[in-house]
C-alpha cells in the first residue's frame, strides 16, 4: 500500500459517545477508504469494492498484513466527528445519496470505495459514513466488537459519528469490512 | 415471600441499587441519605413488607430524549422503593426464566444481550431464511393495569402475598410498564411472552420489543408478519407501522437497532 492511501489524523480529547466522556486520542495515519482488494495486491473487476465477509480475527489478521491495526472506537469517533463533534462525517447535514452509500438509496451490496468526495471527512477520508461497517478493536460483552459508520444497508441515523453498533466477533457479513490505523 | 422481604435479600438488592449512581426521587432522599442508618431502615422495609402495610412513595416524572430524538416520560421511584422493584426482581426473574421466557429471546436477561440476538439472528440468515419480518411493537409499554399485569405474573408465581406486593408495587404507576423502573425490563418480557406462546413454528428471534422472523421467500416472510400480528393483535398489541417491514435480504447487524 502506498503512503497516498493513508491520512494523517492529529491527536486531541475526543468528547467520546452520549455522554461526550474525554478520551485523550493520540496522532494515526488511517486508510483513507475501507480496505479493499486493491490493498491487498489484487486488479481487475471488483477490486476497489470493500472487503467485507471477514470476521473480527480475520479483521485483525488483515490489518497487520498491512502494517497496521484496527481503531478503537474512541479514535473511530475522533476521526468521524473531529473536536468539533459532527454529527456526520462531512459535518451538520442531513445524508443525502451523493455523501454516502446507505439503505435509503437501495444498495444491493458494497460499492466501489472512494467514490463520495461530497461525504469525505475535512481531512479527505471517504466512505466512513455507509458503505460497510468497519470494526473495531474495542470489545462489548457476550463476545462482541463495536462497529462504525453504518453499510449500504443501513439507516442514516445509524451513519452518525457517535452511533454505537456491535456484532458478535465470529459475524462473516457482507455489510462489515474494515480500515486501518498505524502509529506515525 | 421471604424472597422478597427477608433481610439477606433487601440488603443485596440495596447493594445493587447502589452500585449506580442515580438521581434522588420525589422524596428527595439520595442514598447517600439513606446509606445513613441503613440497617434500621432495611429492618423496616422488611417489617412493612412483611406485615402488608408497606406502600409506595411519590414518584417523580421525567422527560427523556432517545438517540433517536423521541421524547418520552421516564418515572423515578424513591430510592427506596427501587429497593422493593430490585427485590421483587430478583425473586421473580428466575422463576420467568425457567417457565415463561423462549429460548429465542435475548433483551433483559442474564447473559444476554443484542450480540446474542444478532448471534441468532445470524444463525437463521446462514441457514437461507434471508427474507426477514421485522416487528417493532407499537407501545408495548403502555396501558394494562395493576390488577392486569399481577394477573400474568400469577401464571407462573403461586404465592399471593408476592403477589399481593407486586400489584402494590405497581398500583402507585401512571402504567405498570412505564419505562423507569427497575420492573420495566422484566415486565415488558413477561407481556411479550404472552406473544411468544402464539409463535411456536416460526423461525423468530425476539429482542426486547423487536421480533425478526426469518423465513427463505419475502412471501413466507409476509406470512409471518401476519402471524405475529396475529399473536400481538390477542394481547391488545399492534406492530408499529413506521419500525416494521418485510426485509427482502438483511444483514445481521443492522437488526434490533433503534428506529430499526
Amino acid at each position: 500500500m502506498g503512503d497516498s492511501t493513508w491520512v494523517l489524523i492529529s491527536g486531541g480529547m475526543c468528547a467520546y459517545g452520549d455522554d461526550a466522556r474525554p478520551r485523550e486520542i493520540g496522532p494515526l495515519w488511517w486508510t483513507a477508504i475501507p480496505v479493499t482488494p486493491r490493498h491487498l495486491g489484487r486488479r481487475g473487476a471488483g477490486a476497489d469494492i470493500p472487503v467485507t465477509g471477514i470476521s473480527h480475527a480475520g479483521a485483525i489478521a488483515m490489518a497487520a498484513g498491512l502494517g497496521g491495526r484496527l481503531p478503537r472506537s474512541a479514535e473511530w469517533e475522533w476521526m468521524a466527528a473531529g473536536p468539533g463533534r459532527r454529527r456526520y462525517p462531512w459535518g451538520q447535514a442531513d445524508w443525502r445519496p451523493d455523501l454516502a452509500a446507505l439503505l435509503p438509496g437501495g444498495h444491493a451490496g458494497p460499492v466501489p470505495a472512494g467514490t463520495r468526495p461530497a461525504g469525505a471527512t475535512p481531512e479527505g477520508l471517504l466512505d466512513v459514513a455507509g458503505n460497510v461497517w468497519e470494526w473495531t478493536a474495542s470489545p462489548v460483552p457476550c463476545g462482541g466488537f463495536v462497529i462504525r459508520g453504518g453499510s449500504y444497508a443501513s439507516l442514516p441515523l445509524y451513519a452518525r459519528t457517535t452511533f454505537l453498533n456491535a456484532a458478535p466477533a465470529e459475524l462473516r457479513s457482507a455489510g462489515i469490512g474494515l480500515r486501518v490505523v498505524r502509529q506515525p | 415471600m421471604p424472597l422478597l422481604y427477608g433481610g439477606r435479600q433487601l440488603r443485596r438488592a440495596a447493594r445493587a441499587c447502589m452500585r449506580r449512581c442515580s438521581a434522588p426521587g420525589a422524596d428527595g432522599m439520595t442514598w447517600a441519605d439513606y446509606r445513613r442508618g441503613l440497617d434500621g431502615r432495611l429492618a423496616d422495609l422488611s417489617a412493612a413488607l412483611r406485615e402488608g402495610s408497606w406502600q409506595p412513595g411519590p414518584l417523580r416524572i421525567v422527560a427523556i430524549t432517545s438517540y433517536a430524538g423521541k421524547c418520552f416520560p421516564v418515572v423515578i421511584p424513591t430510592v427506596q422503593d427501587r429497593i422493593v422493584h430490585r427485590a421483587i426482581r430478583a425473586a421473580a426473574e428466575p422463576v420467568l426464566e425457567e417457565r415463561a421466557l423462549a429460548d429465542w429471546v435475548s433483551g433483559y436477561r442474564p447473559g444476554r444481550s443484542r450480540i446474542t440476538a444478532v448471534r441468532a439472528a445470524m444463525s437463521c440468515l446462514d441457514d437461507g431464511c434471508g427474507a426477514v419480518a421485522d416487528i417493532d411493537v407499537e407501545r408495548a409499554t403502555a396501558g394494562s393495569t395493576a390488577q392486569e399485569v399481577t394477573g400474568w405474573l400469577a401464571a407462573h408465581v403461586t404465592d399471593g402475598t408476592f403477589l399481593r406486593r407486586f400489584r402494590t408495587a405497581l398500583s402507585v404507576l401512571p402504567e405498570p410498564l412505564m419505562p423507569g423502573t427497575g420492573l420495566c425490563p422484566m415486565l415488558i418480557n413477561l407481556r411479550l411472552s404472552r406473544v411468544d406462546v402464539r409463535l411456536a413454528g416460526l423461525a423468530v428471534v425476539r429482542f426486547a420489543d423487536n421480533y425478526c422472523a426469518f423465513e427463505a421467500t419475502p412471501a413466507r416472510a409476509r406470512a409471518a408478519f401476519n402471524a405475529i400480528s396475529d399473536a400481538l393483535a390477542a394481547e391488545g398489541l399492534r406492530p408499529n407501522p413506521g419500525k416494521s417491514r418485510i426485509r427482502d435480504a438483511a444483514n445481521a447487524e443492522d437488526l434490533f437497532l433503534i428506529a430499526g
